[in-house]
């Protein structure tokens, strides 16, 4: 059953009562709420998420409600709690959303070690992953976006996560954050795509999230290994170019951008090490989107190992 | 300024894993007790490898790795000292 | 259930699997849902997966159970690596300069690889130097990158002028934080217990000076008890359940013990120890602690504060610190002014700690 598949009443009904527990990737995401908003971001974001009514626990327990009584009518605002904690402040109840993605991120960050974690886009075509592994604020989002709606299974906007005993990566899809100017230009893109609202954050940005395609929530179940590393960046006016990395560099580059593997001692080392052995890196300079699209599938083309 | 220790040494040498491709110039290093990786040009994977083997001087080492000149040398030692891959044999 | 619910049935779960780690063996998974929000803010989460994993009860449990105590036992390695490191890094400061620090309490059970070192969750390094070489192990950490965290011109002054000591210095590099002390005791309470003592039966374990097992122990009792406070959380009892439980393996240790207690001036936080040790289900029982014994409303006194402070959610640290929240936050892609809670050690609160 997925949350598609519940009418509002169900839906409210079970997360009021703390029974709605989500299956996203690997992980069971209990959530509780009261909050209209937070009805609203999971009806049309995980719309195709499976949710799991037997579950008899979960990773994360997550509870987005008013932080009071008073918060609740007046200036209304969103407060999440995870386990016995209250990782951030409270935010306006118009932030639900970008509340929830954040304390997913928070949870998964920190609290999901049994994985080796990389800060990287992932997607998939034909059997093999695309990595791009790049800090906030390089375009990576937006190239993802633009990824899937053009044939690229999503396995996450956000990380990779790695399985250390085995190195295969496995899937954690989730809606895709945009900001700004991503937003129209993702949003001509592809048409068809499904946006929630447009929220304005604490920073003053405008923050968007597409709902990730069904078939990458469908076939979330499908792990995959390393095909192909790609470094984007965003370059205001440049025209596409791809320029190949040196493996050395490509594994420092995938360690930069993890917290976690040296918490996993010679595993986590080796894991990165067959990554950029098996993924031949480049770097991709890029302004237009469909150059870069572009640019992305004839590296998946011509460069499959 | 402490004064210049007579001999370097790598504490354990099991606790560095090399990793290089052929063709690369550059070789990486892991160091467990640290945690921490390190992108090393050839002088300092030279020193490194070198000090992993066995503790040596600055004296031995200016002999056998002859290739690199001598501040080259003392800075490559100071900067392997202060990521904790090296140290001084008391 | 709410999460406050959740709390004390948690609690009660989580004292009990202290007690008895073989309580874990049959417990179901909406237990396990209780227990692992209360074990993590205890800061005993990776310490109960060790033990969990060391039962083989791992692969029994369901998936996201075995998921969130795998995490917390990778978790627990990595502090372990990063005290082992920063022990490192001090030697590498402290010795050419010609000083041995002793290490303290969490450091110093890690190293020596004692069960309250297992899985243990370390804010921060602690080392006992002689008063006359605090000048010298200033100048030698600061040359190799620890700096003083900026203070109020009041912090620095209580530190400096009132207390002598010197405030916490964190590390440029790892953003890890050192308090280097001369006495176990602030100036200001009213037990001295002389440094020279615990630095004469200082001994060599692993490469590291520690505290005689006698001194560990009266330390630990020292700092969760001095003044008649409990000063401290459940996981400084299971500190000291853990400590007397090893050491009491030793029949000739008590009497050391009590001696020690004598010379130092440690006798009554000694029987509170002792005494709430029991508690925390320590099994060995020292008789010799008895003299010490407080007046019996003293003790009715003490017996509440002890239930109401160690049964509480422990409020003194987050387990994640500040320099973490900070380049993490970026990830998350939420402003840092939002990662309110924690993010900024108050040095008084910690300085004992």
């Amino acid at each position: 059953m997925t949350v598609g598949d519940l009418s509002d009443a169900e839906l409210c009904g079970l997360l009021r009562a703390q029974r709605f527990t989500l299956r996203i990737g690997p992980f069971l995401v209990r959530l509780r709420s009261v909050m209209s908003e937070v009805q609203a971001a999971l009806a049309l974001l995980y719309r195709a998420h499976e949710i799991d009514t037997e579950a008899d626990g979960a990773h994360f327990v997550i509870r987005l409600d008013h932080p009071g009584l008073v918060r609740r009518f007046f200036r209304a605002q969103a407060q999440l709690t995870f386990d016995l904690r209250q990782p951030f402040i409270p935010l306006p109840a118009s932030m639900a959303a970008p509340m929830l993605e954040a304390g997913l991120n928070w949870c998964i960050g920190n609290y999901a070690h049994q994985f080796l974690v990389i800060h990287s886009a992932t997607l998939e075509r034909g059997g093999r992953a695309l990595l791009m592994p790049a800090p906030p604020g390089s375009g990576k989002s937006t190239l993802c976006a633009a990824l899937v709606t053009r044939g690229w299974r999503l396995l996450s906007d956000e990380f990779a996560l790695v399985d250390p005993t085995t190195g295969i990566l496995v899937p954690v899809p989730r809606p895709i954050a945009l900001k700004e100017g991503s937003i129209d230009v993702i949003a001509r893109w592809a048409p068809d795509a499904v946006f929630g609202p447009s929220v304005v954050n604490n920073e003053d940005e405008t923050v968007a999230y597409m709902q990730p395609p069904a078939r990458s929530v469908r076939d979330s179940g499908l792990t995959c290994r390393a095909g192909w590393i790609v470094v984007p960046q965003y370059v205001a006016g440049a025209d596409a170019t791809t320029t190949p990395m040196t493996r050395a560099r490509a594994l420092m580059h995938l360690a930069d951008n993890s917290f976690n593997y040296n918490f996993h001692g010679r595993v986590g080392f080796d894991r990165l090490v067959a990554i950029a052995d098996q993924a031949p890196s480049v770097t991709l300079r890029y302004s237009r989107l469909d150059e870069g699209v572009d640019a992305v599938d004839r590296l998946a083309q011509t460069g499959a190992p | 300024m402490p004064p210049r220790p007579p001999r370097w040494h790598v504490a354990d040498p099991s606790a560095l894993l090399f990793q290089h491709w052929p063709g690369e110039d550059e070789h990486v290093v892991f160091n467990l007790r640290s945690g921490d990786l390190h992108l090393l040009n050839p002088a300092a994977t030279a020193v490194l490898g070198r000090l992993a083997e066995a503790p040596a001087s600055v004296d031995d080492l200016r002999a056998s790795l002859n290739q690199i000149d001598a501040s080259a040398l003392d800075a490559v030692l100071e900067s392997l000292d202060g990521l904790g891959l090296i140290g001084p044999l008391p | 259930m709410t999460p406050e619910a959740r709390d004390g049935r948690g609690l009660d779960l989580l004292l009990a699997a202290v007690r008895s780690p073989q309580r874990l063996v049959a417990m179901s998974p909406p237990e396990w849902g209780a227990l692992i929000p209360s074990a993590e803010e205890a800061r005993l989460l990776p310490r109960l997966a060790s033990d969990a994993q060391r039962m083989g009860l791992t692969s029994g449990l369901p998936d996201w159970t075995r998921g969130r105590l795998t995490s917390a036992l990778v978790r627990g390695q990595e502090f372990e690596r990063a005290v082992k490191w920063e022990i490192d890094r001090v030697h590498r400061a402290l010795l050419p300069a010609g000083l041995r620090p002793v290490f303290l309490k969490g450091a110093a059970y890690i190293a020596a690889g004692l069960p309250c070192g297992v899985g243990r969750v370390v804010a921060d390094v602690d080392i006992l130097v002689p008063e006359a070489e605090l000048p010298r192990a200033q100048v030698a950490l600061q040359q190799h990158g620890w700096e003083f965290e900026p203070l109020e011109p009041y912090d620095e002054r209580y530190y400096r002028e009132w207390m002598h000591e010197l405030p916490p210095m964190r590390n440029r590099d790892r953003g890890t934080m050192l308090d280097v002390h001369h006495r176990i005791l602030p100036k200001t309470g009213r037990i001295h217990p002389p440094t020279e003592r615990l630095l004469e039966e200082a001994r060599e374990v692993s490469g590291i000076s520690v505290l005689s097992p006698e001194h560990m122990v009266l330390h630990a009792a020292a700092h969760l008890f001095q003044d008649g406070e409990v000063a401290g959380a459940l996981r400084d009892l299971v500190d000291l359940r853990d400590l007397l439980e090893q050491f009491g393996q030793d029949p000739a240790f008590e009497s050391r013990l009590v001696a020690e207690a004598k010379v130092l001036g440690l006798g009554r936080p000694l029987f509170y120890a002792v005494r709430y040790a029991r508690l925390a289900g320590c099994t060995i029982d020292f008789a010799g602690v008895g003299p010490w014994k407080p007046s019996a409303p003293l003790l009715a006194g003490m017996d509440h504060l002890v239930e109401q402070t160690l049964t509480r959610p422990d409020t003194t640290s987050g387990s994640l610190g500040a320099f973490a929240l900070y380049t993490r936050s970026h990830w998350l892609k939420m402003p840092v002014s939002l990662l309110l809670r924690h993010v900024t050690r108050k040095a008084t609160r910690n300085f004992w700690s």
